[in-house]
């Protein structure tokens, strides 16, 4: 094992138990919140996933901006690992928000503003995937992925302000206790360092498949020449 | 607490199973290259052969 491959598992190593920390911090240090009792802990991984939702759009804008205007693959290694997990854990905001809403509402779900740009730009997640799944060629891929991942972006300022521009019934910056925000804030890191190791280790991965099939066509290119 | 349990599982597993099948494309990814390598090396190999031949 290289000194580079060591240092990107001890990221991968450190990131886990910063997770375990940080949902150790949410289970038995941060003080139970007196109006709502337990369920409000949901929130320290909720708004993390939801962060990462977001975090992952913008990666994926930005690199789908690189890819236009250097046409350059590797601009879309990133695109495809922030599109991936940005989709998952998109995904797991719109869980983990009913499973808190199902406590505190009542209801496991509601056509409120935030919920709705939520499930939106998890809409747009899927249909980018799909889209860049159905085409062969890693250019078009890149170049329609890049477009519509541009495109997609507008919704990010209406998922983070649609609490703030529209009435609905999505908590807004509550108050909360000096251990409580620590707790949030140790979550969001943690989640964050998780992520960010995983979207390198799958870019890393993307560009290693790219080099087995140029070495690929490169093998059928010289049999072709040699049977000629 | 047990919704907190619930959710903080389903996430946790989420990206357990992403690694998982993370690990197993780079397992398939480095077996396919060694293939490759090989195929390239008794092709080159066969090459030389025939020129020497010839």
């Amino acid at each position: 094992m290289s000194l580079r491959n060591r240092l990107h598992a001890a990221c991968g190593l450190s990131a886990i138990a910063f997770v375990a920390v940080a949902v150790w911090m949410a289970a038995c240090i941060a003080p139970t919140e007196q109006s709502m009792g337990d369920i409000q802990r949901v929130l320290y991984v909720h708004v993390s996933v939801a962060w990462l939702g977001l975090c992952g759009f913008a990666v994926m804008a930005v690199s789908g901006v690189g890819y236009l205007l250097t046409r350059n693959l590797r601009f879309d290694h990133w695109f495809q690992s922030a599109g991936e997990l940005g989709w998952i854990t998109s995904g797991l905001t719109l869980a983990t928000g009913s499973i808190w809403a199902h406590e505190a509402w009542g209801t496991w779900w509601e056509w409120e503003p935030r919920l709705t740009a939520s499930f939106v730009l998890w809409l747009i997640y899927c249909a980018i995937l799909l889209v860049r799944g159905s085409l062969d060629d890693p250019h078009q891929r890149a170049r329609i992925g890049g477009v519509l991942g541009v495109m997609g972006a507008a919704d990010l300022p209406l998922v983070m302000m649609a609490t703030r521009w529209f009435r609905g019934m999505h908590p807004v910056s509550p108050q909360m206790d000096p251990l409580m925000r620590w707790t949030l804030l140790v979550n969001v890191l943690a989640f964050t360092a998780l992520f960010a190791w995983l979207i390198t280790e799958r870019r890393k991965q993307l560009r290693f498949r790219q080099s087995n099939d140029d070495l690929q066509r490169t093998l059928i290119g010289r049999m072709k020449c040699s049977h000629s | 607490m047990f919704a907190f349990i619930v959710a903080d599982t389903l996430v946790i597993a989420t990206f357990v199973v992403y690694f998982a099948r993370w690990a197993a494309e780079q397992h398939r990814l480095t077996r396919q290259a060694e293939s490759l390598q090989e195929h390239l090396a008794r092709h080159e190999a066969a090459r030389s052969e025939l020129r020497r031949a010839a």
